[in-house]
């Protein structure tokens, strides 16, 4: 079933009344928040941070106490009230694969994941920082949305139910009826390009590579890479306490701090910076790859754009392969 | 729902001094915690964090579990603290246990430095509570000095078991001590079986014995070296490889080593998983 929507003000609406909905907010869309009555969502450009804190919240307190620490403390699970995700585009919907695959032992997260609804946003242009073509993606895809959701040149918008989950979150809709809707476009730009057939198989044995002193001396350990990826998904269990109240909590953490790996005894088998640019790659494109059968990254190029010192993954990647950067 | 990530009450029952800084706590959790040797737990001192200790006790013995801890960190140093009576948090077991099956009919060498005895002691006891299913068992461990020796009470009873021998060694030169001297590793240049108890005293038969290293990563790469030099197979050399283990069940990223979780795959890994980093201690 496909519908014609005139804006989004009015999607939003239809769809607040089935649950909290989750879109890109703030100027231009740089992440993804909690809508609220009357925003409207900000589909024009991917925004900056991915959609893995809905998933895999960047703090989550599963065990708290309030008077003092104590073994017994409660265990809290996620909030699992219906939910909609508005505007994920495929490569965000590619990175949540990831979780799905790393997180399917988990009851906690699949209670979360059949609490959302997604409504994906097909991608309209592509960003000089994209490359999820390289990486077997497409920005038309509408693999994971369970309704789909592109803008015509009219300004209106299409929507589609494409699961009976999407047919049951699209019930009741006020919208008009689509026989015959125009096909969604893509505006392709210049953009990093990789040959990804046989990637992963090509790294194997890059360990010991020069390459890593080369690709390492540009970070500045900032994390950025890790937090705004949408693959990513490492974290780190802590026991925090602020006055009498307190608890135990997963929290995102990151393979390019040094911390990650440092052991009690003040031994860090990643201590240097190579090893840990070496860690973040080879996890992505060697190391996942060998458990999952795929690769762990979707080319949504948000690594390039928020790196403060102009590292290129593509070109780390070629580099690593023999090739020369661009 | 039984969560994974949620620790279960112990009482800590009894503390033992090891040494200066360290010391085996017995613990009895509100529900046994059945566990394989070579697997860890994470223990929790509430408000503080949590911390993986592989147990020291024996995996037969269920209603208990005992662990050796050295304070180095924000939990252990919480945790020396403590006195009997107060309550910790223990969730468990993860990882892979030794496959015991595998060393049947087998010498086995078990090789520790300083506290790193102490994930071998249960799987010592497991040992020794099927004496009969395995050739002859050698401990060799080294120590900083005499008085860093863990479980200094319990080698004579060791040394008595059946075609089981003790070696010991200190780093150092010490007043006090007129055994061997030098790192652990000057225990592998000669690996005749010496006991007390009548048995043979035939090198041990390395071309088909297995070894299980624990200690300081230093110790782990030299030890390996020695060991394949002696002859051992790759695929029987045991090493425990702990790391930086956060949530045990193969997903917050810490342990990787290649693609392997550590806390999944591991803690013990052989030789010959391990052969293809250069570094990987």
């Amino acid at each position: 079933m496909t519908w014609i929507v005139d804006d989004l003000a009015g999607l939003a609406a239809f769809l607040r009344g089935k649950g909290t909905v989750y879109a890109p907010v703030g100027d231009g869309g740089t992440c993804y928040g909690k809508l609220a009555r009357e925003q409207e969502p900000e589909l024009d450009s991917l925004t900056d941070v991915s959609a893995r804190h809905l998933f895999q919240p960047m703090t989550h307190y599963y065990l708290k106490f309030e008077d003092q620490p104590n073994a017994d403390a409660g265990f809290r699970d996620f909030d699992t009230a219906p939910r909609v995700v508005l505007g994920m585009r495929p490569c965000d919907l590619r990175g949540l694969e990831v979780h799905d695959r790393v997180f399917a032992e988990s009851e906690s997260y699949r209670k979360l994941r059949s609490a959302t609804t997604i409504v994906g946003y097909l991608c309209p242009a592509r960003e000089s920082s994209c490359f999820c073509d390289s990486m077997g993606g497409d920005p038309l895809s509408r693999e994971g949305m369970d309704v789909s959701l592109y803008r015509t040149d009219d300004g209106t918008y299409v929507v589609t139910a494409e699961t009976d989950r999407g047919r049951a979150l699209m019930d009741g809709a006020p919208f008009a009826p689509s026989g015959q809707a125009p096909p969604p476009k893509f505006a392709e730009a210049d953009h990093p390009k990789l040959e990804a057939v046989g990637l992963a198989e090509s790294l194997n044995g890059t360990e010991e590579s020069d390459g890593w002193e080369d690709i390492g001396f540009a970070c500045v350990n900032c994390r950025v890479c890790t937090y705004v990826c949408p693959t990513c998904h490492c974290f780190t269990v802590t026991d925090e306490v602020f006055g009498t109240e307190g608890g135990r909590a997963t929290v995102w953490d990151s393979c390019q701090a040094k911390s990650f790996t440092k052991e009690a005894s003040g031994h860090n088998p990643r201590a240097g910076k190579p090893e840990r640019v070496r860690q973040r790659i080879l996890h992505k494109y060697n190391y996942y790859p060998k458990l999952h059968g795929a690769l762990m990254c979707s080319g949504c190029g948000r690594c390039i754009k928020g790196c403060p010192t102009g590292r290129n993954i593509v070109e780390e990647l070629t580099l690593l392969r023999g090739g020369s950067r661009s | 729902m039984k969560n994974l990530y949620r620790p279960i009450e112990s009482v800590i029952e009894d503390i033992r001094e090891e040494t200066a800084n360290i010391k085996t706590y017995r613990f009895r959790p509100k529900e046994p915690i059945t566990f394989e040797a070579g697997q860890f737990v994470e223990l929790t001192v509430p408000g503080v964090g949590e911390a993986p200790f592989t147990p020291s006790s024996n995996p037969n013995v269920t209603d208990t579990m005992e662990i050796t801890i050295m304070e180095v960190g924000s939990v252990t140093d919480a945790l020396a603290k403590m006195k009997v009576g107060d309550t910790v948090g223990i969730r468990g077991p993860y990882g892979e246990g030794y496959n015991l099956k595998d060393f049947e009919g087998r010498d086995i060498l078990i090789v520790g430095g300083g506290v790193g005895l102490a994930p071998l002691r249960s799987l010592i006891l497991a040992l020794f509570d099927d004496i009969d299913k395995y050739k002859r068992i050698s401990i060799r461990y080294g120590a900083r000095s005499p008085a860093d020796i863990v479980y200094l009470d319990l080698l004579p009873d060791w040394e008595k078991m059946k075609n089981t021998e003790v070696q010991l060694t200190i780093d150092e030169p010490h007043p006090d001590w007129t055994g061997t001297v030098g790192v652990v590793t000057v225990l592998l240049e000669d690996l005749a079986f010496v006991t007390t108890v009548d048995v043979d005293q035939l090198p041990l038969d390395t071309s088909n014995a297995i070894a299980c290293v624990c200690g300081p990563p230093i110790m782990l790469k030299f030890v390996n070296m020695a060991l394949l030099d002696k002859g051992f197979k790759p695929e029987n050399i045991y090493h425990s490889m702990e790391r930086n283990m956060s949530c045990g069940l193969g997903k917050c990223g810490h342990c990787m080593l290649g693609e392997y979780y550590i806390c999944k795959d591991g803690p013990v890994l052989t030789a010959a998983q391990i052969a293809k980093f250069e570094d990987p201690f």
